[in-house]
């Protein structure tokens, strides 16, 4: 393989990984987000229930 | 949606054969016009999102009982067109310092696609600033309807003033055999179906935010604070 051949080969690595990283950040921050969205959910109903209960 | 999303990895690992395996080289530049395929993938696929985000403002301006649920997915398909728009970006810029032997050029096409990625960038960040929901619901919506004027001019760049850049679809035909067309198509539908799944998500996400704010403003009201 020579040099040329080389360099492209790691730019095709380079641009596809850089969209994989970008796409995988998005999903990994909307997923991080849910999670914590659907633990304070459940966190004020146990609130509003205990409330309701005294 | 969640059976789509099934259909996400397939197509992927179908478009990633084709377009790094099946596909023969092209002389001039090797292996490295592979990059194509991702990039002309991402980029139809940020353009199209654009495009929903301007018809999805433009119907929660005119729609009655429908604004917020319109809004929202509004505000997922700009997310996920400046995703897009960022992965055509860095896969472009990653092909021309191959092609070309820089980086960034200012030729029309990738000036047009840096405005856009700026304007929609400025759209999220206005969302950012409004607290009131219906003003922010109003004023993003208008601001959709005039930065879409850049989503065509960024399609038609290329034909209008002297580019570089390729040009798949030309007057005379197109510039890419039927062999790279195919793997061009299935790459697309990945990004496509990947895209739709993420604004899903975000409007699900943004659905809760919502249920939540309203569910402790009632609560806070309850308690009397």
């Amino acid at each position: 393989m020579t040099n040329v051949e080389r360099q492209f080969l790691e730019f095709v690595f380079l641009a596809y990984a850089a969209v994989f990283i970008l796409i995988f950040l998005f999903v990994t921050y909307v997923w991080r987000r849910t999670r914590s969205l659907e633990r304070d959910l459940a966190a004020l109903r146990d609130e509003e229930a205990a409330e309701g209960e005294s | 949606m969640r059976y789509v999303r099934w259909l996400s990895l397939p197509l992927w690992l179908a478009g990633l054969y084709l377009a790094l395996l099946w596909v023969p080289d092209i002389r001039a530049l090797g292996v490295s016009y592979r990059i194509f395929y991702i990039h002309l993938g991402v980029a139809w696929t940020a353009l199209l999102a654009l495009t929903g985000n301007f018809a999805l403002s433009l119907a929660a301006l005119l729609s009655k009982g429908r604004q917020a649920a319109l809004d929202r997915f509004a505000q997922a398909s700009a997310e996920v067109g400046l995703l897009m728009t960022t992965a055509t970006l860095a896969s472009g810029m990653l092909w021309a310092r191959v092609a070309w032997g820089a980086y960034w050029t200012w030729d029309p096409r990738l000036t047009t696609t840096a405005i856009m990625w700026f304007l929609y960038a400025g759209y999220l960040l206005l969302r950012q600033a409004i607290d009131d929901s219906g003003r922010r619901r109003v004023y993003s919506a208008v601001y959709a309807l005039i930065v879409f004027i850049d989503v065509p001019i960024v399609y038609l760049s290329v034909r209008w003033w002297q580019s570089i850049h390729p040009v798949v679809f030309t007057e005379s035909g197109m510039t890419i055999t039927g062999q790279m067309l195919f793997a061009v198509i299935v790459f697309f539908f990945a990004t496509l179906v990947l895209a739709l799944d993420l604004i899903s998500l975000r409007v699900t996400q943004e659905g809760l935010r919502q249920a939540l704010d309203e569910r402790r403003a009632e609560r806070f009201e309850r308690l009397g604070y």
